[in-house]
C-alpha cells in the first residue's frame, strides 16, 4: 500500500507532508508528558523521553524484518506478513508506535525506494495514523475492555486484532483512493478504484491481523510486562483519557464524513470529477487550445483535479503536435546522453586511474 | 524486498557507495537533499500527458550517476525492483482512456500517453530517490533532517532503526533459514509456529534493546547523537542548488525538447 510519487500531486503531497507533520510533533509532545507524569524513580537520569528512543528504535526495526518473513496462509499456496502498525501501538502505545511505523516507512522511502518521498507523508498518514490513533485506542482497547490487566482472554485478544487491523488498512486503502483521486494522476474510476481496492485489503487485513494475534498472544503469555495494554504502570485516569482523544475523534468524523461525501459524489463514475469541473468550470480550458497555454497548464497544476480527460477535440488529437519533431527531440537529447555519458565516464576514469594505483 | 539477505546486502551496498568520495559527495548534503526534493516535486507537477518535456529532465539524474561514480549496477537494480508497483497502476490506464489522440504523427490512445507519462515519472522521482541516498549516506541525511529542525527524538530514532535494522534482518534471516531446513518444501512458517517465531524474535529484540541502551548510557548517551559534520556551506553549493534548480523551473516553463526537435525538423 506504499504510495509512488507519481500518485500524488504536489498539493496534496505537500499537505499531507504537512499533516504527518503535525501527528509527528503531538506524538513527542505526548511522549514526553507521559515521561514527566512518570515516578522519578522509572527515570531518574533524563529529562526527556529520550530513554524510550532505544526500544522504539528496536521495535521499529523489529518490525521491518519480521515484514519480510513468510507466513504461509493454511489452505491455500500463498504466503502473508505481519502487519505494522498495530503491534507497534499494542507495544509502545499509540505515540511512541505512531513515530515508530514512521520511521519505518521513512527507512523504506529513503534506503529501499519502496514508496517516494513526496509521498512519504501520504503513507505515514495511511499506514500509521489509523491503526494508531483510531484503531488502537478505539476498537483496540475497546475490545479487551478498558479495566487494565495482565492476561486478557485470548479470545478476546484474537478479535481485536483482527478487527483493529481490518478496519485500519481498510480506512488506509480507502485514504489511499481518495488521496489518488484528489491528485488526479489516475483515470480509474473512483468507484472501480474503490472496488479493486477494498477488497484485496480486506483479505490482507484479514491475515495480517492473524499475524498480528498471533504474535502478540505469544508475547502476553511469556512476557506480558512488554505490551502496552496489559502494563498497569502508566495509570490515566478515565476523564483525561476521554478529553484527549476529542481532537482526534472529530477529525476522524471528519474524513468519515468527506469518505461519504466523495462517495455520493461518485455515484456514477466520473462524479467527483464532474462536480469540481461544475463548481470551478476550469476543467475544459486547456483542452480546447492548440497552443500549450503555460497559464491554463499551470493553473491545472495548482487546481485539486489536474485536467486529464480530453473530451473535446480529442478525434483530432490536437494538443500533442501532428509532426514528429517531439520524437525527433527525444532522439536528439538520448544522443547528447549517450555521448556525454560515454565522454566523461572516460575522461574520469583516466583521471582516476593514477590515484587509485596509489593504494 | 522478498528476500532478507539481499535486503542486508543492498543497505550494507549502500553504505560503502555513500563513503565514497566524488565531487558529488563532497556537496552539502542540505544541498543534495534541497534539490532532490525540488526536482521531484516539479516532475510530479506535469500534466497526465507530458512526455517530451520530461525527457530533458533526465539529465539530472544522469549527471548526478556519472559524476558521483556510483555503480550503475545497484542503480538499475533498485531501479527495477521499484519500477513493478508503478507499472500495476500505469497498466489499467490503456483501459480506461480510449480516445484516439494523435501524438507527434502517431495514432494512439490517450490511456497509452498516460501510460508512458506514468513510467517516465516514476522512473525520474525513484532515481533520484535513489541517487540522494547513494551520495549521502544515513549520517548526512540526519544532519540535514536535524538542520531543518526535525526533532531530535524522531532523527536518532531514525538513526537507531537503521543500525538495528541490518542486525535484526540477519537474525531474522538465521531464524527463518533454521525453520525451513527443519521444514523442507514449506514456503513459509507454518500456522502453529507463527506466534512463537515471530514472538521470540520480539522478545528477543525488546532484550538487546534493553542491553544496548544500558551500553550506550554507560558510554554518556544523553539523548541525541552528536552529528559531527561540520560541513560548511561553499559557493559551489549555492551553484548547485541554483543551477539545478533554475534548470528545472526553466524546463517546466518551456518544452526543451520540443523545441529542440523543431528547430532540428525545421518546422
Amino acid at each position: 500500500m506504499h504510495m509512488s510519487d507519481v500518485l500524488l500531486s504536489p498539493v496534496v503531497g505537500v499537505t499531507m507532508l504537512g499533516v504527518t507533520a503535525g501527528c509527528t510533533a503531538i506524538s513527542i509532545s505526548r511522549l514526553n508528558q507521559e515521561y514527566n507524569a512518570m515516578p522519578l524513580e522509572v527515570h531518574p537520569t533524563f529529562p526527556s523521553a529520550s530513554s524510550r528512543v532505544p526500544l522504539m528504535g528496536i521495535m521499529a526495526a523489529f518490525v521491518f524484518a519480521a515484514q519480510m518473513i513468510n507466513f504461509s496462509i493454511p489452505g491455500t499456496g500463498s504466503s502473508g506478513h505481519i502487519g505494522g502498525g498495530l503491534l507497534l501501538a499494542a507495544i509502545l502505545g499509540p505515540w511512541a508506535g505512531f513515530l515508530s511505523i514512521s520511521t519505518v516507512l521513512i527507512i523504506q522511502a529513503f534506503f529501499f525506494a519502496d514508496g517516494g518521498l513526496l509521498a512519504l507523508g501520504a503513507n505515514i498518514f495511511n499506514l500509521g495514523f489509523f491503526p494508531c490513533f483510531l484503531a488502537y485506542p478505539l476498537l483496540f482497547q475497546t475490545i479487551l475492555g478498558q479495566k487494565r490487566q495482565v492476561q486478557h482472554s485470548r479470545m478476546r485478544l484474537l478479535l481485536a486484532s483482527a478487527i483493529s487491523v481490518v478496519v485500519s488498512l481498510q480506512m488506509g486503502s480507502f485514504s489511499v483512493v481518495l488521496q489518488t483521486m484528489l491528485s488526479g494522476k489516475t483515470a480509474l474510476p473512483f468507484g472501480t478504484f474503490l472496488l479493486y481496492m477494498q477488497p484485496i485489503h480486506l483479505v490482507i487485513g484479514l491475515v495480517e491481523g492473524f499475524i498480528t494475534a498471533a504474535v502478540l498472544l505469544f508475547v502476553q503469555q511469556y512476557q506480558p510486562n512488554l505490551l502496552h495494554f496489559s502494563s498497569a504502570d502508566d495509570e490515566i485516569s478515565p476523564a483525561t483519557k476521554h478529553t484527549k482523544w476529542v481532537p482526534i475523534v472529530l477529525l476522524c468524523f471528519a474524513l468519515a464524513l468527506g469518505g461519504v461525501g466523495s462517495w455520493f459524489a461518485s455515484a456514477d463514475p466520473d462524479g467527483l470529477e464532474w462536480s469540481i469541473e461544475k463548481t470551478a468550470g476550469t476543467l475544459e480550458m486547456t483542452a480546447n487550445s492548440t497552443t500549450h497555454s503555460q497559464l491554463a497548464d499551470l493553473q491545472a497544476q495548482i487546481a485539486l483535479m489536474p485536467e486529464y480527460d480530453f473530451k473535446s477535440g480529442s478525434a483530432n488529437g490536437m494538443p500533442f503536435g501532428s509532426t514528429a519533431s517531439g520524437i525527433m527531440g527525444i532522439a536528439f537529447i538520448l544522443f547528447v546522453m549517450v555521448v556525454l555519458g560515454i565522454g566523461i565516464r572516460s575522461i574520469r576514469k583516466r583521471t582516476n586511474t593514477p590515484q587509485n594505483s596509489d593504494h | 524486498m522478498a528476500n532478507l539477505q539481499t535486503a542486508v546486502r543492498h543497505l550494507r551496498h549502500l553504505d560503502e557507495v555513500s563513503q565514497m568520495d566524488s565531487p558529488i559527495h563532497r556537496l552539502h548534503p542540505s544541498a543534495i537533499c534541497l534539490t532532490t526534493l525540488f526536482f521531484i516535486i516539479v516532475v510530479v507537477s506535469y500534466g497526465p500527458f507530458s512526455i517530451t518535456p520530461l525527457i530533458v529532465l533526465f539529465f539530472y539524474p544522469f549527471l548526478v550517476a556519472i559524476f558521483s561514480d556510483i555503480p550503475i549496477r545497484l542503480f538499475l537494480l533498485r531501479l527495477l525492483a521499484t519500477e513493478p508497483f508503478v507499472l500495476g497502476v500505469a497498466m489499467f490506464q490503456p483501459f480506461f482512456r480510449q480516445q484516439p489522440v494523435l501524438w507527434n504523427g502517431i495514432q494512439t490512445t490517450a490511456g497509452w500517453l498516460v501510460f508512458i507519462s506514468i513510467i517516465l515519472k516514476s522512473t525520474l522521482t525513484i532515481s533520484a530517490a535513489i541517487l540522494l541516498v547513494a551520495v549521502t549516506g544515513i549520517q548526512k541525511i540526519s544532519a540535514f533532517l536535524r538542520a531543518f529542525h526535525v526533532p531530535a527524538i524522531l532523527v536518532t530514532q531514525f538513526q537507531l532503526t537503521y543500525r538495528y535494522i541490518a542486525v535484526l534482518l540477519e537474525e531474522t534471516h538465521q531464524i527463518q533459514t533454521a525453520y525451513l531446513l527443519r521444514a523442507p518444501n514449506s514456503k513459509g512458517i507454518a500456522v502453529r509456529a507463527w506466534g512463537s517465531l515471530a514472538g521470540q524474535l520480539l522478545i528477543r529484540s525488546h532484550r538487546r534493546a534493553d542491553r544496548v541502551y544500558s551500553a550506550m548510557l554507560l558510554r554518556g548517551f544523553h539523548g541525541e547523537f552528536p552529528t559531527s559534520d561540520k560541513r560548511r556551506w561553499r559557493w559551489t553549493d549555492w551553484c548547485w542548488l541554483l543551477g539545478w534548480g533554475s534548470f528545472f523551473l526553466f524546463a517546466r516553463w518551456i518544452d526543451i525538447t520540443a523545441w529542440l526537435g523543431a528547430v532540428l525538423t525545421g518546422v
